[in-house]
């Protein structure tokens, strides 16, 4: 496979999708108008949701005005003043050991695991010579000894491919970087290679995280100001924030310990750092990760069942999704497991397109703060045209972050779910109100209007779990009294 | 909106929605999936499109709002695959690889939603890696090395897919 190749697949490959819907800018627009009553549901409800789930583009240039999603910094941003960061002598608790840096130095940037590609036109990667190498740090982190190499990027693009408007910077820079790490108290035949070598503009700062030991190390000039933020905070009024603390560091560089993260749910990790020079914003981003699977794989997460779970798939396809869930949570939010309580509303069937069986899970997580994470997820088989199960695909109904209020067990929840198949000729998506209720008044009914009118969910004081043909145009799930009396609206979420 | 910002954003979903619905398709493999995708991004961009200034960067404003959605799944892995250890063999399978591209794109489906973000942009799209860093709002290393091991999981899986391959004997 050589790129060429690669690009002409990619090419045929997405012309399988579909032509857009004739009528989609109408879709667009009524999903929008959709969008905007739900909110307006939402806070006539007293729940000011925070959809955490979607993502707002960040640097978007092409936009004007103050709006409400700028990201930060955007706005003509001050020139940051250059600083060489990795020309100055070693840094680290063993920079003083000099035969010990002196063996890092000496260290191969290839191995088996971060061997360049043989695509033609693949970009080689840097392997500086040793005559050009030094080390910027080394020194004992939390759960190991981790060191920095820098030398003579020699992977730099030439002809077209050097135009730093189409190409990577790093690439187009002299130096090039490489991290190894080794366990505690690691000789240097001990250090392996981690990371791909690859160049970095001299003046760029550059960082490392293990999630399951928590180590951390951020590099930077001397004199930049180095400040943490271990996780996101949320209030109980469902707002995120983050705070940074300053790390205190004088030469540049930031060893530090965050609370690790047992579990492998993969992601971007919830530690951010920022770096300022003299006063100006350098970076502010997730530092980056290396690593694999936990070797010690932690007990499983404490879980509150509010039903008995029906498994329809085993396992190893996801089946025991709802602990998966829990973990991703916990990455999510960067905290102890047994800080977060736990409730699982729902593990079983819902409707799909097709004959494939589809199990859904619907887990809420208590944050310190009371704040109320809703998660649900759907799984479906992926079937051959025998019936033969080839694995599971699925994907999020919903996610929202509510204040804190009411005990989750006691809170009504209503979402829509659209299970998709991706077979090209195959049927329409299946949508399904799903409304999970706790026990309530004898005389209450649950109620939803949409365009085709209005429909019983659930009527009596048992609670229970309602999965109905989503009604279109229904924006909220009315709880009446006897007398049709509403007593609550409850927002349904989803897509 | 205006009734001619309106209409302009008409003519955009009009005229760019097939090219943006292909990358969808890309970065999800799924046609339902692709479809809600574009629908969130148009939606999200019609939000802000008496805001956009550039109209001839739309389309890059779309696709990054694709991009940053199917990402924030890979933060949460918002969408997955779990494959069984040895697929079934049967005519079907055979009738799928006959098709060029159908290695490929099997091997596209084996990776996480991000990794496939950044193969994509930087195979499909053509982004450079400090576009594409840009767009993913990651580091450029984090784009190299994803790029590198996407690829490297490509190749593993096409080998393996190789009919040649599986009859190869392991050396002495």
């Amino acid at each position: 496979m050589d790129v060429d190749y690669l690009r002409a697949a990619l090419r045929d490959g997405a012309e399988l999708a579909r032509r857009p819907e004739p009528d989609l800018y109408d879709r667009v627009l009524a999903r929008r108008r959709r969008s905007v009553r739900r909110r307006r549901a939402a806070l006539a409800a007293g729940l000011s949701t925070l959809l955490v789930g979607i993502a707002i583009p960040v640097g978007l240039t092409t936009l004007v005005g103050g709006g409400e999603s700028r990201p930060d910094g955007v706005a003509s941003p001050p020139a940051i003043p250059y600083a060489d960061i990795y020309g100055v002598p070693a840094r680290g608790s063993l920079a003083g050991d000099a035969a010990f840096v002196e063996a890092i130095r000496r260290l191969p940037w290839t191995d088996q695991a971060t061997q360049p590609g043989t695509l033609p036109g693949e970009s080689s990667l840097p392997d500086a010579p040793l005559e050009t190498r030094s080390v910027v740090f080394a020194g004992d982190v939390t759960g190991g000894r981790w060191a920095l190499v820098v030398g003579q990027n020699t992977a730099q693009p030439t002809g077209p491919a050097a135009d730093p408007d189409l190409t990577d910077l790093g690439s187009l820079s002299d130096i090039a970087l490489a991290w190894f790490v080794g366990p505690p108290g690691a000789s240097p035949d001990q250090m392996a290679l981690v990371t791909v070598p690859h160049g970095i503009p001299a003046d760029q700062p550059t960082s490392l995280y293990d999630q399951f030991s928590g180590a951390l190390v951020v590099v930077a000039a001397p004199g930049d100001r180095i400040e943490i933020s271990p996780r996101p905070e949320v209030e109980a009024d469902a707002t995120v924030n983050r705070t940074y603390a300053d790390t205190n560091s004088t030469d540049g560089t930031a060893v530090l310990a965050v609370d690790p993260n047992p579990y492998s749910a993969g992601g971007l990790p919830a530690v951010k750092y920022r770096i300022t020079r003299e006063g100006i914003p350098v970076a502010q981003q997730n530092p980056d990760s290396y690593g694999g699977a936990n070797p010690e794989p932690p007990p499983a997460i404490a879980l509150d069942y509010l039903r008995p779970p029906n498994y329809l798939l085993p396992d190893h396809l996801g089946g025991n999704q709802e602990q998966q869930l829990a973990e991703q949570i916990v990455t999510l939010y960067g905290l102890p497991a047994d800080q977060i309580s736990f409730q699982v509303h729902y593990v079983g069937p819902l409707p799909g397109p097709t004959a494939a069986r589809v199990q859904l899970a619907v887990v809420t997580a208590v944050l310190p703060s009371g704040a109320v994470f809703t998660d649900a997820f759907w799984l479906q088989e992926t079937l051959l045209s025998d019936g033969t199960p080839t694995g599971a695909n699925g994907a999020s109904c919903a996610e929202e972050l509510a204040p804190a209020g009411l005990p989750p067990a006691q809170r009504i929840i209503a979402m829509r779910c659209e299970v998709a198949t991706g077979n090209q000729t195959g049927p329409a998506p299946e949508s399904t109100l799903v409304v999970i209720a706790p026990e309530g008044a004898p005389d209450r009914s649950l109620m939803v209007e949409a365009d085709g009118g209005r429909t019983t969910i659930l009527t009596g004081a048992a609670g229970g779990v309602s999965l109905t043909p989503f009604p279109e145009g229904a924006e909220v799930v009315t709880v009446e009294t006897g007398d049709g009396t509403v007593i609550e609206e409850v927002p349904i979420i989803g897509p | 909106m205006s009734s001619a910002e309106d209409e302009q954003f008409r003519e955009f979903v009009a005229s760019r929605s097939a090219a943006l619905l292909r990358v969808a398709f890309l970065l999800t493999g799924d046609h339902g999936h692709a479809e809600d995708l574009l629908q969130t991004a148009l939606m999200k961009t019609s939000r802000r499109w008496d805001h956009l200034v550039d109209r001839d960067a739309c389309y890059a404003y779309v696709r990054r709002v694709m991009v940053n959605t199917q990402t924030s799944w890979l933060r949460r892995r918002r969408v997955i695959e779990n494959y069984v250890d040895v697929l079934p063999e049967t005519t079907e399978q055979v009738d799928d690889a006959s098709d060029a591209h159908a290695p490929v794109m099997l091997a596209l489906g084996q990776l996480p939603p991000g990794m496939r973000a950044i193969v994509v942009l930087r195979f499909y799209e053509d982004l450079g890696e400090a576009e594409t860093a840009r767009v993913l709002g990651c580091s450029i290393g984090t784009v190299k090395s994803q790029t590198s091991r996407g690829l490297a999981r490509m190749r593993v899986h096409l080998t393996e897919a190789t009919p040649s391959s599986a009859a190869r004997r392991e050396e002495p």
